[in-house]
């Protein structure tokens, strides 16, 4: 029996395509993967299988639910016809649950979707709970009690409670460890099992390869390729296909010693009156090189980086960009000078102007420091964002979540073109999630544009995992980490 | 350490204190004491002085705050200079007009606020929500005395709907004469409280827990109810605290326009007559309102939001 049927559904955001002619069917106990790189429309899709869209996006086409077109009835109806029918499971689940509500409460409320009468209620709550993997002890507790792991799982019980027909997740996997990976996906079986028809969105191939029995493969809004999972998994006909098959994007190269040197520093000290901020320090950052400065905080990694950045004019020493002197203040630069250099500010939220929208300001560093009409750059910024998974539309900095924020800081460096990239605390703040998210996006636009990247933090783990050098601040000192246990580690898996 | 409504505790204890010392510390400096108000500024110094003495002003600063103080602890807020009678009494019988006031205005405010914040709250932008902000915003601009003479000549003196003052009722037994002062009260503080509520439901509404919970099929009368009510909350109490000062500070006004025997009335005769030991009281009264109402919403406010105690703690 087919329980969802999407025929010629498209998705436009303005005159831009975010779905088009996607047509697919699901039936009871199928579990069906959508594969698809950052942006290629997974979560627009997954939220039009619910009949919903992000504010500014247009839905055509249909969706039938139960036979029951979705996109012809109004919110209220809408939502009569869902309810009970088909769980979303969102992207950043933590986000879902109510910071001010004990869970199990929630989850008996949730349970009038379907259940009648409060024991029967308090009955499925708890069945939820177990069939997410909880334990009764969760029940009392607030969001904020949890772990991330847990909260995913809290956030699975919430749609579980429903009892729904189908099941939505988007990016279940994402920020989860290897063990828990393992068991999100048995436990995804066993829905299926039951009967529960999934509809997973990923680009977690093990999860597909675990769970799923038809995969349907979009790029850019369309699909290029479905069938039975194994078919596609094992012989991709479509070339996008196999580009997604081909294993994790391949380890970052190891010191980059034959590139260009981008800037230089050389002696470069930092004092605030008789305190020594920065003792001398020679630093070279070659072409696509990928730095990693890491120290206990207050041990000179900002000074360093906004040094070399012109933010902090050094007392002494010198830097050079492609051979040339870089004088010490930012405010004495170039235009050109100050292309090649950005800087990313460690609190996204405070490096935007709250009150104009985000995207003119991205854009901005095109417009000015390229000198690219407004049109044009701000073009470029949609294009960019698109790639980092963002749709920013008209939106203003309180409209964005800090993960998405930082993005936005990110998409704002990079349409300068820089040189090189310095990012303060890339990662800080951020859950597992988001911090996962934001180092991918950083990733492969480092490697498309062949940047250099100065990435300072103290998580260690995560800057490593996209770095090919490290080196460490303490005390003002700055010392090379010639190779870490980890690059050894890395290296040995090759 | 100790819990957050431990120190928040701690800390109204301290603003009670200082309270206290200022309360009685500023009427002891101002120019003049009770005895140039007891006789006239022409009596004789020796006249001066027997009353001075039968005051306690003779006494040290220390020793008479002492007094005054232990007074406190057993109800006794000293006697009024001008009829002699208990300070406390006459301060009880006024209190009991103005909280019914009070509590009349917060029993309309209350609702009518939800009703104003939710609705355009669940609107943002939309033309519901800009004409009830636009209103509650021009009824907060109007000054109250403004508003109650206004008031007056429409509705009691032209139209004669409601008495247009309370001078010689009793309250209780002719509640329609509370009717314009509320109406007055509930005009000015509308705005602040629904605005808050405004904010703080359109933030929840438009929120992902809100867009997750409706994606799930939970009814848009429980989202709003059990989640983007109680997110919006915290400020919303707080803001109440707020409330309850400007009530007071509106009774002052309030009152005096439509002859009310409440705190507001009662004060500003104190003043007029310089009757120090009943300002003492009015001050102390006030004071106290807004320590215990800030100290019960932010109590209230602390359990509000469960994920604070991570910041606070």
């Amino acid at each position: 029996m087919t329980l969802l049927r999407l025929d010629g559904l498209r998705a436009d955001a303005g005159d831009r395509a975010l779905l088009e002619d996607v047509s697919l069917r699901l039936g009871a106990g199928r579990v069906l993967a959508v594969l698809g790189g950052s942006g290629a429309g997974k979560t627009t899709l997954g939220l039009a299988a619910l009949g919903e869209s992000r504010r500014g996006v247009r839905l055509g086409g249909t969706v039938r639910l139960g036979g029951i077109e979705l996109l012809g009835l109004g919110p209220r109806d809408r939502r009569r016809a869902r309810a009970g029918a088909v769980g979303h499971l969102p992207q950043h689940p933590g986000a879902v649950l109510d910071p001010v509500r004990r869970c199990g409460s929630v989850l008996v409320e949730l349970a009038a979707v379907g259940h009648r009468g409060r024991a029967t209620r308090v009955a499925a709550a708890e069945r939820a709970l177990h069939a997410a993997g909880l334990d009764p002890e969760h029940w009392h507790r607030f969001p904020h009690q949890l772990s991330g792991g847990q909260q995913q799982r809290m956030a699975l019980a919430t749609t579980l409670v429903t009892a729904p027909s189908l099941l939505v997740l988007d990016e279940p996997s994402t920020g989860l460890d290897p063990r828990s990976r393992e068991r999100l996906a048995e436990r995804l079986r066993a829905l299926s099992t039951a009967g529960m028809a999934l509809l997973l969105l990923t680009h977690d191939l093990d999860l597909a390869r675990a769970t799923a029995d038809d995969i349907a493969v979009l790029e850019h809004g369309a699909l290029i390729e479905t069938g039975p999972a194994d078919a596609v998994l094992t012989d991709p006909r479509h070339l996008g296909t196999a580009a997604l098959l081909t294993e994790d994007p391949p380890l970052p190269p190891g010191p980059v010693a034959n590139t260009p040197p981008v800037v230089v520093a050389a002696g470069l000290t930092v004092r605030a009156g008789h305190t020594v901020l920065l003792r001398p320090t020679d630093l070279t950052l070659t072409e696509a090189s990928r730095t990693a400065v890491i120290g206990p905080s207050g041990a000179g990694k900002t000074t360093l980086a906004r040094a070399i950045a012109g933010l902090l004019p050094p007392s002494g020493g010198s830097t050079t960009l492609d051979g040339l002197p870089l004088l010490a203040h930012v405010r004495e630069r170039s235009r050109e000078q100050l292309r090649a250099i950005q800087y990313v500010h460690q609190d996204a939220h405070a490096s935007f102007d709250e009150f104009r929208d985000v995207l003119g300001q991205v854009a901005a560093t095109a417009t000015r420091l390229r000198g690219l009409p407004e049109p044009e750059a701000r073009a470029e910024a949609t294009a960019l964002l698109d790639a980092f998974g963002l749709f920013v539309g008209t939106r203003h900095p309180h409209q964005l979540s800090g993960g998405q924020l930082k993005r936005c800081a990110l998409a704002r460096a990079l349409l300068a073109h820089p040189r090189l990239l310095i990012c303060d605390e890339v990662t800080s703040g951020l859950d597992a999630t988001t911090r996962a998210t934001t180092l991918r996006t950083l990733d492969s636009a480092a490697t498309r544009t062949g940047v250099a990247l100065l990435l300072i933090g103290h998580d260690h783990q995560a800057l490593a995992a996209i770095t090919d050098r490290t080196i460490t601040v303490d005390g003002g000192r700055v010392t090379e980490v010639p190779d870490s246990p980890w690059m050894q580690w890395k290296r040995g898996l090759r | 350490m100790p819990g957050y409504p431990a120190r928040r505790l701690g800390l109204s204890a301290v603003q009670a204190l200082v309270v206290l010392v200022a309360t009685f510390g500023m009427t002891a400096l101002l120019p003049g004491d009770a005895s140039s108000v007891v006789l006239t500024e022409h009596a004789a110094p020796e006249d001066v002085a027997v009353v001075r003495a039968r005051l306690g002003l003779d006494q040290p600063l220390t020793v008479r705050f002492g007094h005054w103080i232990s007074g406190l602890f057993t109800g006794d807020l000293g006697e009024s200079l001008v009829t002699a009678l208990p300070v406390a009494e006459e301060i009880g019988r006024r209190l009991a007009a103005t909280a019914l006031l009070a509590g009349v205005t917060l029993l309309v405010l209350l609702p009518l606020a939800l009703l104003v914040g939710v609705a355009s709250g669940l609107r943002e932008g939309s033309r519901v929500d800009r004409v009830l902000t636009s209103v509650a915003v021009l009824l907060h601009a109007v000054p109250e005395f403004v508003l109650g003479l206004l008031l007056v000549a429409g509705l009691a003196v032209h139209g004669g709907l409601f008495p247009a003052t309370a001078a010689g009722v009793d309250l209780l037994a002719r509640p329609e004469v509370l009717v314009l002062p509320v109406t007055v009260l509930v005009a000015r503080q509308l705005c602040d409280l629904a605005r808050q509520i405004r904010i703080g439901v359109a933030e929840h509404s438009a929120g992902e827990v809100a867009g997750h919970l409706r994606l799930l099929g939970l009814p848009e009368h429980a989202v709003v109810l059990r989640h983007v009510l109680p997110g919006a909350s915290a400020p919303v109490v707080q803001q109440l605290a707020r409330t309850v000062e400007g009530l007071l500070t509106g009774a002052v006004v309030v009152e005096s326009l439509f002859a009310v025997p409440g705190l507001g009335t009662g004060f500003v005769e104190a003043v007029q007559n310089r009757d120090i030991p009943q300002i003492q009281g009015y001050v102390l009264v006030f004071a106290g309102v807004v320590v215990l109402g800030n100290l019960a919403a932010d109590l209230v406010a602390h359990r509000l939001t469960p994920r604070r105690e991570l910041v606070l703690r």
